[in-house]
């Protein structure tokens, strides 16, 4: 296989609004006009106060939110797409090779171990060769205690799961990575891996896109800062 | 890469199907493709239409109007409904499997379950007995029933040992679509998990079509790539799985996601 070439994202006029037809039909918007770049080999920090959505945003990259309107275009080998209109097959295809998102919470499939949720990944990127012994490299990074691979990490700790969480993620040379809160639950030593595992993301052409609350983590790992304020839709 | 190739092609496409039972509604213009491996959900309340639409995707209920076209092996296009009805009923033992919810309707009761897996390879040809009946264990296997029950009549087994053996029936002449009607429904729900582990194991590692029918979200949230939800006989709803349960944007569907209890 080749090496995948390195992908840009712009997304323009991206709006968001959540219409609850279950209250009544109010309506919460929550992002207007939205527009940014990211370049291979950059990490862009989104900023701003709770609830600005920023999560929504990378929820909204990822597909897994629908987008009001606007076009978020990822390039990549010549070839653009616009994830705002993709197609499920397009994005599932985009999920097991180009797109790696590290969600707030761990979500998985119940009753998997966790080093087979981290070797899935591999699985599904078409990794040629025995996909364990890189998961297992990346768990030990992650500082999880070998006891717990054969486990599924329902059971685990706030930050084990997180870090069964990136290392899952971690594991693949995504060229875009989405990053949300990354190390909320983490302690120093592990703060430092992810630090190094993000940097090494851009540093070899990544393309990150990353919500991080923590200054020290965010003033190491990002490129350029996006304040989400100028983009907050009028309620 | 064949694979890439294969899938290129949607292997079932949907077009306009309709049907009616004299004036009233059981599903109407639905429209969509499926690609090789792919597993689409059809979620949504009794009465929906969702057995309905089951129904005529499988072959097994002619729609009022619209077409079905499989994507056959060697023989390109065919269209299931103005196919013959020797030519239906070939594509339905062996390209298409059907589980349904009451395994006693996928099952020969009368039989021992070596004989229910064994009896689909015989109507496929396969004449071998030695043959058959090592297909058969290995099957039984496969879902989890030990080798010294192949004797048995499935009267003596459990509700989701029954299930298991349908899955193995419908499997073992290697389908590359598998219509599933509530395959959880009626079972407990550690009986449940275990069947689902089952087949989203078997699904992925036989790179199998599927369209399954349920009202039970966890079960498409857990097999699906994609989510149809229907209500009153029409499709209100057509996306990817997370996206259709995490951001709901028709008002049955945030209903249907808001009624679900927490576990």
């Amino acid at each position: 296989m080749t090496p995948p070439a390195f992908p840009s994202l712009q997304v323009d006029g991206l709006s968001k609004t959540f219409t609850l037809h279950t209250q009544n039909g109010a309506r919460l918007p929550v992002l207007q006009g939205m527009r940014f770049s990211v370049s291979p080999g950059e990490c862009l920090a989104l900023s701003g106060p709770s609830g600005i959505g920023k999560s929504t945003v990378l929820r909204l990259l990822y597909g897994n939110y629908g987008a009001e309107t606007g076009r978020m275009i990822l390039r990549q080998d010549e070839r653009e797409i616009d994830l705002a209109a993709a197609s499920p097959r397009e994005i599932l295809r985009l999920r097991k090779h180009t797109i790696g998102y590290v969600s707030q919470f761990l979500r998985v499939i119940p009753r998997v171990p966790t080093l087979e949720i981290v070797a899935d990944t591999l699985r599904n990127a078409g990794f040629a060769g025995d996909p364990l012994p890189p998961s297992k490299a990346m768990l030990t990074r992650l500082r999880i205690p070998e006891r717990l691979w054969n486990l599924a990490p329902s059971t685990f700790s706030g930050g084990e799961q997180q870090r069964v969480n990136l290392a899952r993620v971690f594991v693949h040379p995504f060229p875009v990575l989405l990053l949300d809160e990354p190390t909320a639950s983490l302690d120093a030593a592990n703060r430092q891996t992810v630090i190094e595992l993000i940097q090494s993301a851009w540093a070899r052409g990544a393309a990150v896109v990353g919500i991080f609350h923590d200054l020290e983590v965010r003033d190491a790992v990002a490129t350029r800062l996006l304040d989400m304020d100028q983009f907050r839709a009028a309620a | 890469m064949s694979a890439a190739q294969d899938n290129d092609l949607p292997l079932l496409t949907v077009r306009d199907v309709s049907r009616y039972y004299g004036a009233r509604l059981g599903c109407r213009d639905v429209s969509f493709d499926l690609w090789p491996g792919e597993v689409l959900g059809i979620v949504g309340e009794s009465g929906s239409g969702k057995s309905t639409l089951l129904n005529c995707l499988s072959g097994k209920l002619e729609p009022s109007g619209g077409e079905v076209v499989y994507q056959t092996r060697h023989e390109g296009a065919l269209d299931v409904y103005r196919a013959s009805e020797a030519r239906r009923r070939l594509l339905l033992r062996t390209d298409w499997g059907f589980v349904h919810q009451n395994p006693r309707d996928g099952l020969r009761m009368a039989v021992s379950a070596g004989a229910n897996v064994g009896e689909r390879l015989m109507a496929v040809g396969d004449r071998h007995y030695g043959n058959i009946r090592a297909a058969a264990t290995d099957w039984l296997g496969r879902v989890e029933i030990a080798a010294d029950r192949l004797d048995d009549r499935p009267t003596a087994f459990s509700g989701g040992m029954q299930q298991r053996l349908q899955i193995a029936r419908v499997l073992v002449t290697k389908p590359r679509l598998v219509f599933m009607d509530e395959p959880t429904g009626g079972l407990d729900v550690s009986v449940q998990a275990r069947l689902l582990d089952l087949l989203r194991g078997l699904v992925r590692d036989l790179g199998l079509a599927a369209i399954v029918v349920t009202h039970d979200l966890a079960v498409v949230r857990l097999l699906a790539h994609r989510l149809l939800v229907m209500k009153d006989g029409e499709v209100v709803e057509h996306g990817l799985t997370d996206r259709v349960l995490d951001d709901p944007q028709h008002p049955y569907t945030q209903l249907l996601v808001s009624s679900v209890l927490p576990a």
